[in-house]
């Protein structure tokens, strides 16, 4: 048998032994990869039902049954009750307490990012 | 066939050496030649011993280990159904995952034995539909029920039975239940759309994604929810037969639609056809007095009367056995703003032949009044149009008969007519009318702002003067149109009313626009037996101001009741 031979059947034993280990590396990453893919969706259908209860729980007729139960003292804000900016400024302030008003609403619309 | 040929070639070379072994004498060379042969023939007997020993090893055993046992989950391809929400994200319609129950009738061994066992289960079918199923022992696959808790599946699994299994499923759930019905509708037990939004999107709504996917609407539970509760308490207080409201923003988002009778989408066995018919889309209906919006604004685009321009309604119009008469009419010449202040058939109807059928039908079909409402929803009903658009037609039409439209279409063409002219397209679908696409010039924007001032004198001394609200400007216009029952509108005593009022704030600059109708309202003592439009939905509609504004409006109010142009025209009695 000359060395040819030898060598040749020695590289087909180290080629199959590296073929044979990618070929479990991948079947293993694979498996983990839909491991993880249901988990994931397992962890997503868990969130639909927390998110279907929180929901239900939001629902507005459920939740002014509890405003109208448990906050008796408040009522609903009403067309009245709300002006805009301008409307605030030209009320019948005095001008010291005006232009304090107005140096706080200001100040207010420059931290909410409002001109 | 390697192996064969493998053996065949080792027993000649074992038959030649032993052959050669025999005829000569010098063994010794004979033995080296051998025992080399002998060595190649065991070294691929080894290797291919160890070849079979190692494949039989990864098949029993490596292959064993690797495999995941989470047969459930463990899917290459996930296909879900993704969330519907609502403008602020709330949740409206989603999927939860549930299991199935099916039976493969070729393996169960005792048929009796299951039916008898399962049927005992709460919501499984009974004993003699569940045997019937499992009667053709050739199938490999009978549902026997769907979407069961995971309480009842552990019975059935409890029981032990051969044959009985489980598969993963979903289930849609309507968090709100009847609240949205007619929007989203519903979905039959595979989860395919059967009307509404679930029908429309049937396809998009199927994801093969794992992770979740929601459609946004334009929709807001929190306007829906108050809209819902004051539409069912009008039509508890006036006795009506049904009601429908669109809330629409004027770049065309859809807030709120509500159509009454409605449906419950999570139990859609119970529901009846009626409660299923979408009113505001499906439903095309004579829309009465709401049409002199459009009919003032064709006058005045058109060029051919002025806000100045007077119109004689001191007799009605007789049209050969028919005549057009007026509602409290005031029996004298009629601006054209009194006419529409006042709402009068007659001026409205002479306004109408000034410009003449052809313009009429030129504006109309502008309108969109003359299609289907165009929306993302199936259920879009077509508008009633005549065959022959005649001088009497164009003077019914003028005031709201003689063409029947869906309350949406006539809301879309009343919404652009006030959105400075510019053409709206309704939608459901959030962030949709966002994307830049020509838009239509429907009327000047001169015209537009005199309709809105119109459109504010009557809250402010017309006939929708009880939708009025404190501390915004609310401009609208009030419809009661007969229904027609069979092929008449019937008896004095005995008519069907339709009773609309269609509006919107603030009035300078209109941001938001309502339609609200009753189906048949009766008179109360509270209206003082009238059961006309001023006297149910007007109130109405002002209760639904009052709840929604506080949540919409962002206070641009500017009181400029006195700036009123159009008052200058109105000869108001005090």
């Amino acid at each position: 048998m000359n060395k040819g031979t030898i060598l040749s059947l020695a590289a087909l034993l180290v080629i199959g032994i590296i073929v044979s280990r990618v070929k479990y590396e991948v079947i293993f990453l694979k498996n983990k990869l839909k491991d993880i893919n249901s988990k994931i969706e397992k962890y997503s259908d868990d969130l639909k039902v927390y998110n279907a209860e929180w929901g239900y729980l939001n629902n507005p007729k459920r939740l002014k049954t509890l405003c109208e139960k448990y906050l008796k003292h408040l009522q609903p804000t009403t067309n009245k009750q709300i002006l805009d900016y301008q409307t605030i400024l030209n009320n019948d302030l005095s001008p010291n307490r005006n232009n304090a008003f107005k140096d706080y609403i200001d100040e207010a619309m420059q931290t909410l990012g409002g001109n | 066939m390697l192996l064969q040929e493998f053996f065949k070639n080792f027993f000649k070379a074992f038959s030649e050496g032993f052959a050669l072994w025999r005829k000569s004498e010098d063994h010794s060379a004979l033995m080296s030649k051998l025992r080399i042969r002998m060595i190649f023939s065991g070294v691929c007997g080894g290797i291919l011993f160890f070849c079979i020993s190692y494949r039989l090893t990864d098949i029993m055993v490596i292959n064993q280990l690797l495999h995941t046992h989470n047969f459930i989950y463990a899917k290459d391809e996930i296909i879900k159904k993704a969330d519907i929400v609502d403008r602020n994200g709330e949740l409206l319609a989603t999927s939860l995952s549930t299991a199935s129950c099916y039976i493969d009738p070729s393996v169960v061994i005792d048929p009796e034995e299951t039916a008898l066992k399962l049927s005992k289960i709460t919501g499984f079918p009974d004993y003699n539909h569940i045997k019937q199923k499992l009667k053709d022992k050739n199938k490999h696959f009978v549902w026997i029920t769907r979407h069961v808790t995971p309480q009842i599946q552990e019975k059935v699994f409890d029981l032990g039975l051969p044959g009985v299994q489980f598969q993963r499923d979903y289930k849609r759930i309507y968090i709100h239940g009847n609240l949205f019905s007619h929007v989203i509708g519903c979905s039959d037990i595979d989860g395919n759309g059967v009307c509404g939004l679930e029908k429309q999107y049937t396809n998009e709504l199927f994801v093969k994604d794992i992770l979740p996917k929601k459609l946004v609407t334009t929709l807001d539970l929190r306007i829906q929810s108050i809209i819902y509760e004051e539409l069912n308490s009008a039509i508890e207080k006036f006795n009506a037969e049904g009601g429908n409201v669109i809330l629409m923003s004027v770049d065309g988002e859809v807030l709120a639609m509500v159509s009454l009778p409605d449906f419950d989408p999570n139990n859609l066995k119970s529901s009846s056809s009626d409660a299923m018919f979408n009113r505001n889309t499906l439903g095309a209906f004579e829309q009465g007095s709401i049409l002199k919006i459009l009919n003032t604004a064709i006058a005045l685009d058109s060029g051919s009367a002025t806000l100045a321009s007077k119109f004689d309604a001191s007799d009605p119009i007789k049209i050969g056995r028919f005549s057009i008469k007026d509602f409290k009419g005031k029996n004298r010449p009629l601006t054209l703003a009194e006419a529409f202040v006042f709402s009068s058939n007659i001026a409205s109807a002479k306004i109408a032949q000034n410009f003449g059928s052809k313009i009429q039908k030129k504006y109309m079909e502008k309108f969109g009044m003359l299609g289907k409402p165009k929306i993302e929803l199936p259920e879009l009903g077509h508008s009633i149009v005549p065959i022959n658009w005649t001088e009497t037609t164009c003077m019914t039409v003028s005031y709201g008969y003689g063409l029947a439209v869906t309350p949406l279409q006539l809301l879309t063409a009343v919404t652009s007519v006030i959105n400075d002219g510019v053409e709206i397209t309704p939608t459901l679908i959030y962030a949709k009318s966002r994307q830049s696409s020509q838009k239509l010039q429907l009327v000047s924007s001169e015209t537009s702002a005199i309709i809105r001032d119109l459109m504010r004198a009557v809250v402010c001394f017309g006939t929708g003067k009880k939708a009025a609200v404190d501390g915004v400007e609310i401009f609208g216009k009030t419809g009661t149109a007969y229904k027609m029952t069979g092929k008449n509108y019937g008896s004095d005593g005995n008519r069907k009313r339709i009773t609309t009022f269609l509006g919107g704030f603030p009035k300078n600059k209109p941001e938001y626009m309502l339609l609200i109708s009753l189906d048949n309202p009766k008179s109360t003592p509270e209206t003082f037996g009238y059961a006309t439009a001023g006297w149910n939905i007007a109130p109405t509609a002002k209760n639904v101001f009052n709840r929604i504004v506080p949540i919409l409006y962002n206070g641009k109010n500017n009181h400029s009741d006195s700036e009123l142009k159009v008052v200058k025209y109105l000869k108001l009695d005090k």
